[in-house]
């Protein structure tokens, strides 16, 4: 019995060992990398799978794409963060803010997204970061740990051999599908939606405001421009009650009057632009990153800003 | 709680050094340790159910010693009758109720009577039916007087509930499971390391194999009328070893697991897909449920006595209750009737048993006729488990029928495809493990004859990294459901 205990040990420890090398050595590797990968880039665009889906950054070229899909602002947080502690000319950040970001829908933080996620950001987390997370859902991190093996090898081979397009924190997505009519009927039937999740109430998800007051002190102590943007969403969806188009305004109004806003969730985009609801096609992403190409950014916040 | 779970990591260890360091020995607390932990398992899915299978374990003592007390036949019948009864009962409310139920009124239909049922809303309590399956062995073989009935209840409720088997298996026979419980079992270390490079093994398979071809399995057959035939070929292709990863490595960890705590449990799969004939398949496939249904149906039956009619209709009786057992669903029972159509010539031409050593027995390599009859046996296997995956029989007819066209023999067209690729390599990979190691219990079984310490552990080092690196998406035991 003693024999197995101990060569239990030993196998486990060795396993630990090399385990842990990698986790180390996968840190530093990710920490020695630059997100934004030309120096052309001067905007950051981050956030949710709205604004992941709207704007192309091969139109939009002096900015680079990195919000994903379901990204809560804890993961946007330390995107910025590393971003903006990295050499590079980045000084305008547009960050997706809608009321499902902010209203409490259950999945941000949820289980799921930290084991997906972990092994991808933990090298841009610092204790606090990484203690935030873990005293919220212990059980996810700890579950989660197994796939910074998987990760590392992706990381390493990337590294070697460069992809032509790195989605690895994010990036642009183009979507082909067109499911509005099947989410109108959906949203008259007050069923779920696919691709989308109306928030359960309107109960502020207080650990995404936290965060999203940590990328506004950031950006304020680095003298960037931030500004919240909401993408453009079809009109059925805003005039429905519980998606708290009314109860969003007046908590923007009450808590971040002073950061830019720009809405332009009810901008006039042609309804063949959506793939549903809240995301653009590929068609509509095209339109809307000329828009934001050609017109400037501030011009777009003279009109549609909220003040 | 699932074996590849964190929180099953983290009961194991627990239940483990409290049974060997705890317990110092004593068989009574080891025995009431195992129960406690078995109700506990057992209860993370749904405490509820636990009284379920409690008064299962009463049901079956009871009556167990009832039929031994009993002293003419009659009244023994009588209390073997009451088990039967109520255990498929329960069975039958919680599985097959609303099966019956619809099949009658849709029957009905069929001649123009619309009838409204009632039907059950009710989820399936895990492992029911490898439970009660335990219980029924325990009084089918006390009323043959082959074991006389457990005086002690801890001692046989742990029979019933023992955690490694409990939900998905193996289905134990007292007369193999109840001596190993009430005899002193003692550490034998290597059996506990057997028993760890088992559950290493069967983690392997779950989360490498069959986690992995889940995904390509669920696009595929969820949309099979999207995919051309080459893709649904390949996607019967993944359910084929998804469903053997899936349930071969659950049994892997279930006896290495067992084997920890001093319990050997019957075997449960033996190379099945190196079979050179469908009746050689079944005695290599969940052979805990083959034999129980050959010791507890198809010899009452008459079994291969008699002539050949009756021979042919215990044989297609055993498939037809096998393919239920897996679930209400006409699937499954079409599913058990192709395999008693395959198994027909064997039958017909006796040539069942023709063979019962595993293929190519102490060679490398099978000869041309070996490697014919294997792939056959395997191309038959495939087109059977369509059946098995599939919502409906039309859904599987529709399968079958898209993949013998013309769109088969152009290049498969499903989302991943390209990924796909890599897992079929593991899947060669996977299998050239197997074959090399075809003669032992397990294909890993034989690193233990490596003389070289540090040579094994790198072996089984590899294995985890792999495990980590090609990891699928958890996805819970096909088995289950059932």
């Amino acid at each position: 019995m003693k024999k197995f205990v101990k060569n239990l040990l030993i196998f486990s420890t060795i396993v630990t060992i090399i385990f842990a090398l990698t986790v180390i050595s996968n840190f530093y590797l990710i920490k020695s990398e630059s997100l934004i990968k030309s120096n052309q880039k001067k905007i950051i665009v981050l956030g949710d799978s709205n604004i992941e889906c709207a704007i192309d950054d091969s139109i939009f070229f002096n900015a680079q794409n990195l919000s994903a899909s379901s990204d809560s602002y804890y993961y946007s947080y330390l995107k910025i963060k590393k971003i903006l502690n990295n050499k590079n000319n980045i000084d305008t950040i547009l960050l997706a803010f809608a009321p499902h970001n902010i209203f409490d829908n259950g999945w941000l933080l949820s289980e799921s997204h930290i084991y997906t996620r972990f092994a991808t950001y933990y090298p841009l987390m610092n204790w606090d970061d990484f203690s935030f997370l873990f005293f919220s859902k212990p059980k996810a991190v700890i579950s989660a740990f197994p796939r910074i093996i998987k990760q590392s090898i992706i990381n390493f081979d990337n590294k070697f051999n460069p992809p032509i397009k790195d989605f690895t924190y994010g990036g642009f997505d183009r979507i082909e599908r067109n499911v509005l009519p099947e989410v109108r009927k959906k949203l008259i039937k007050g069923e779920k939606m696919p691709f989308f999740k109306i928030p359960d109430n309107f109960e502020i998800a207080k650990k995404e405001v936290l965060y999203l007051n940590k990328i506004i002190n950031l950006c304020n102590s680095k003298q960037k421009v931030l500004f919240l943007i909401n993408t453009p969403k079809r009109i059925e969806l805003l005039n429905y009650p519980k998606y708290g188009v009314k109860e969003f305004n007046a908590f923007y109004l009450k808590n971040y009057k002073s950061v830019h806003f720009i809405d332009l969730s009810k901008m006039d985009i042609p309804e063949d632009c959506f793939g549903d609801f809240v995301h653009l096609n590929s068609k509509g992403s095209k339109l809307f990153s000329n828009i934001l190409q050609y017109k400037r950014i501030e011009y777009l916040y003279e009109i549609y800003g909220v003040k | 709680m699932i074996f590849n779970s964190l929180n099953f990591a983290l009961f194991l260890p627990i239940v483990f050094g409290l049974y060997w360091f705890g317990s110092k020995g004593n068989l009574k607390l080891q025995n009431l340790l195992l129960l406690i932990s078995s109700y506990f398992f057992y209860a993370c899915w749904d405490w509820r159910f636990m009284f379920l299978l409690v008064f299962s374990t009463i049901l079956d003592f009871f009556t167990g010693k009832k039929i031994y007390l009993s002293e003419n036949k009659r009244s023994k019948l009588n209390w073997l009758l009451i088990s039967i009864i109520i255990n498929l009962g329960f069975l039958g409310v919680f599985k097959y109720y609303n099966f019956f139920i619809s099949s009658f009124a849709d029957a009905l239909s069929v001649v123009g009577l619309n009838v409204n049922y009632f039907s059950i809303q009710v989820i399936l309590p895990v492992g029911i039916s490898f439970y009660t399956f335990h219980g029924l062995s325990y009084v089918f073989d006390i009323y043959k007087n082959k074991i006389i009935p457990e005086k002690n209840f801890i001692n046989y409720s742990v029979f019933v509930s023992f955690f490694p088997l409990l939900v998905a298996g193996p289905i134990e026979r007292a007369t193999h499971l109840l001596p190993q419980i009430t005899k002193k079992r003692h550490f034998d270390y290597s059996k506990a390391v057997d028993g760890m490079r088992q559950i290493l093994w069967g983690l392997f398979k779950k989360i490498v194999i069959a986690d992995n071809c889940a995904t390509y399995v669920n696009t595929i057959f969820e949309n099979y009328t999207d995919y051309s035939g080459s893709s649904l070929l390949l996607g019967a292709f993944f359910f084929t070893f998804q469903i053997y990863c899936d349930f071969s490595g659950y049994s892997d960890i279930a006896l290495g697991t067992a084997r920890l705590f001093g319990i050997e449990l019957l075997k449960n799969f033996a190379f099945p897909y190196f079979s050179r004939d469908i009746a050689e398949f079944w005695r290599r496939w969940h052979i805990s449920l083959s034999s129980w249904f050959k010791d507890y149906l198809y010899i009452p039956l008459g079994g291969s006595k008699g002539n050949m009619w009756s021979r042919i209709r215990n044989t297609f009786i055993i498939f037809l209750v096998s393919g239920f057992w897996h679930g209400a669903n006409w699937t499954y029972i079409c599913w058990g009737l192709l395999n008693a159509i395959y198994i027909l010539p064997s039958i017909i031409f006796k040539t069942n048993r023709k063979n019962l050593e595993i293929a190519a027995k102490g060679k490398l390599f099978p000869n041309f006729h070996e490697i014919s009859a294997i792939f056959i046996t395997f191309c038959l296997t495939i087109l059977a488990w369509i059946f098995f995956r599939s919502a409906t029989v039309i859904d599987a007819l529709s399968f079958i029928k898209s993949i013998f066209n013309s769109s088969s023999f152009t290049p498969p067209d499903f989302p991943g495809f390209n990924l796909s690729l890599k897992l079929i390599f593991i899947i060669i990979v996977f299998q050239i493990i197997e074959w090399l190691g075809r003669e032992q219990n397990y294909a890993i079984a034989g690193i233990a004859n490596y003389a070289n310490r540090t040579l094994r552990w790198m072996v089984y080092i590899s294995i985890i990294f792999v495990i980590l690196i090609f990891s699928g998406v958890n996805q819970e035991f096909i088995y289950f459901q059932f």
